[in-house]
């Protein structure tokens, strides 16, 4: 039986992914909030000391230093880039702009509160071309 | 997208590989906005490439040796070392000699080493309504928000732009996504550039990617916009904002918003501005050990001001002061003796680098073996440079005004 569910998003950057959901409610920057490691380094923040690495990326929108398509890239580089990237309220060049370099999928503006729908941790599979957000019951 | 002739034969590859490989990621870029069209740029402010980050310099290094050059006038951004004076301020030789290697790329390439976060205080000043591409947060506002010249949130795709001259029309380069959203209030008064740092971290924080449009505030000088715009970008993602009578295409309060109702009013008083400071001050002890002035880098006349400050005086022996500044100004305070004032006093202006992201960073260190952070406490007169350094380069921090933070530096001591 399949209790996947799925929501419609709009497709920005193509291709497929799967990984674990890390669901975040506050814009985040690849530039000066995430390391190298791909590792959350703002202090006090709520997934501080976690990894973005193959994560499904779920969070409102990028923020902060244009730097941070170049860390995106370099996360790539060093194998830990994360596995897709959604963002629900704003799209921002720069980060679609690391994504295209770092060869991650994107998909926004999903058509349902997905804050209400997704918890880090969660199964979830990204389609770029489609929009197409799921998360994959186990 | 629809391309022009012109732009399908540089796609097509007609006008060689680079500008095939160029134009093809610009359109890639295009389409993930449902852009329309391309336009020409007549600027670009690009990353320079880091060494503290693997292969930038060397693909820049490979598009050197195929011959990619440049179409349009383009300045760079910062890099992680001093180069003029690396060893005053300990940078690793490595990174130095990578860093050297990269300038005359950039040379090859016709782009012209500036290292700065603020190319329009060095004759990079493209005019009211005019397209361009740049990266740097501080630099895009700016341009946005004060030139009139219209930008996205560029990063890495700059190189592309300026090898192509081109940019799809997007974002930011489209007028109705420039219009005000936010109206905010400044009720206090605002007498430093700091004031007005904590004026817009505070108000980034609550608008996020939205267009802020400000009253309340008159007369602002270069210095103050420099410091506003840099903060809206760090705590928000803030890439335009208005100033009625100051942005070249918002004459009135009322056409910043165009057709559009602001949603509320945000005000803004003495009480947020000390609060948001506060809020930034992470260190528990007052004693400083690193003074970090210049960002976005100082502008001449406020390394004169600095000189002024520090004039017969002596930086504390446990405390480092570095004031930053870009290589024109720098030349400029040499000239009128306000380098020598400042060395005399034991601060060192440096050039062409930022603390966030240099040889100072965590990674940095931990890559060459060292154990972080450099400096235990930095005192900053830049909400920006806080914000960042705190989590990049580990260290406490306490944003003041620069006459305070000059006290500091020759005390050793913040007074709180």
């Amino acid at each position: 039986m399949n209790h996947a569910v799925h929501i419609q998003c709009k497709g920005i950057l193509p291709g497929k992914a799967k990984g674990r959901a890390l669901v975040m409610r506050d814009p985040i920057s690849f530039q000066g909030e995430i390391d190298e490691e791909g590792t959350i380094v703002v202090w006090g923040h709520p997934h501080a000391g976690e990894s973005v690495a193959g994560k499904v990326l779920i969070y409102p929108e990028a923020k902060g230093s244009s730097g941070g398509c170049m860390m995106l890239r370099l996360l790539a580089k060093r194998g830990k880039k994360p596995a897709a990237i959604v963002n629900t309220r704003n799209l921002d060049p720069n980060l679609v702009e690391g994504a295209i370099l770092a060869d991650v999928p994107m998909v926004c503006f999903p058509k349902e509160n997905v804050y209400d729908i997704f918890s880090s941790g969660d199964l979830v599979e990204v389609n770029g071309d489609t929009g197409v957000l799921t998360k994959i019951e186990e | 997208m629809k391309l022009s002739d012109q732009e399908k034969r540089l796609l097509n590859g007609e006008e060689g590989d680079i500008k095939a490989l160029a134009m093809s990621y610009l359109v890639k870029l295009g389409n993930a906005f449902d852009g329309e069209e391309m336009v020409d740029i007549l600027y670009a402010h690009m990353s320079s490439g880091s060494a503290l980050r693997d292969g930038e310099i060397d693909y820049l290094d490979e598009l050197a040796a195929k011959g990619a050059q440049v179409l349009v006038p383009t300045s760079s951004e910062v890099i992680p070392v001093d180069l003029m004076n690396p060893e005053v301020i300990s940078a690793p030789s490595e990174l130095v000699a990578e860093h050297r290697r990269l300038l005359s790329i950039q040379q090859k390439m016709g782009i012209v080493s500036t290292y700065t976060c603020v190319p329009f205080t060095q004759g990079f000043v493209p005019p009211a309504g005019s397209y361009i591409a740049s990266m740097e947060t501080a630099a895009i506002i700016y341009f946005n928000s004060i030139l009139g010249a219209k930008t996205n949130r560029c990063g890495y795709f700059v190189l592309y732009a300026a090898l192509t001259g081109k940019y799809p029309k997007i974002g930011y380069l489209l007028d109705e996504n420039r219009k005000g959203s936010h109206l905010v209030s400044v009720e206090a008064e605002l007498r430093t550039p700091t004031d007005y740092g904590a004026v817009g971290f505070y108000v980034g924080s609550i608008v996020g990617s939205g267009v802020p449009v400000f009253k309340g505030i008159t007369q602002p000088r270069q210095e103050d916009l420099m410091q506003l715009g840099a903060a809206l970008a760090t705590s928000g993602t803030v890439a335009i904002y208005h100033l009625p009578g100051i942005t070249p295409e918002t004459p009135t309060l009322e056409s910043a918003f165009k057709d559009r109702r602001p949603p509320e009013t945000i005000r803004v008083t003495p009480k947020e501005i000390e609060k948001t400071l506060a809020q930034l001050h992470t260190a528990k002890s007052p004693f400083v050990d690193f003074v970090f002035l210049g960002c976005p880098q100082y502008t001449v006349d406020q390394v004169r001001r600095v000189a002024a400050l520090l004039d017969g005086k002596k930086v504390h022996r446990d405390t480092t002061l570095w004031i930053g500044t870009n290589r024109m100004a720098f030349a400029m305070a040499e000239r009128m003796g306000y380098h020598e004032i400042i060395r005399k006093a034991g601060g060192v202006l440096v050039c062409d680098m930022c603390p966030m992201l240099s040889f100072l960073r965590l990674d940095a260190l931990t890559k060459r073996g060292k154990k972080g952070p450099y400096f235990q406490t930095m005192l900053t007169d830049s909400p920006k440079q806080a914000k960042y350094a705190h989590s990049t380069m580990g260290c406490e921090i306490i944003v003041d005004r620069v006459d305070r933070c000059v006290e500091a530096a020759v005390s050793g001591k913040w007074e709180g």
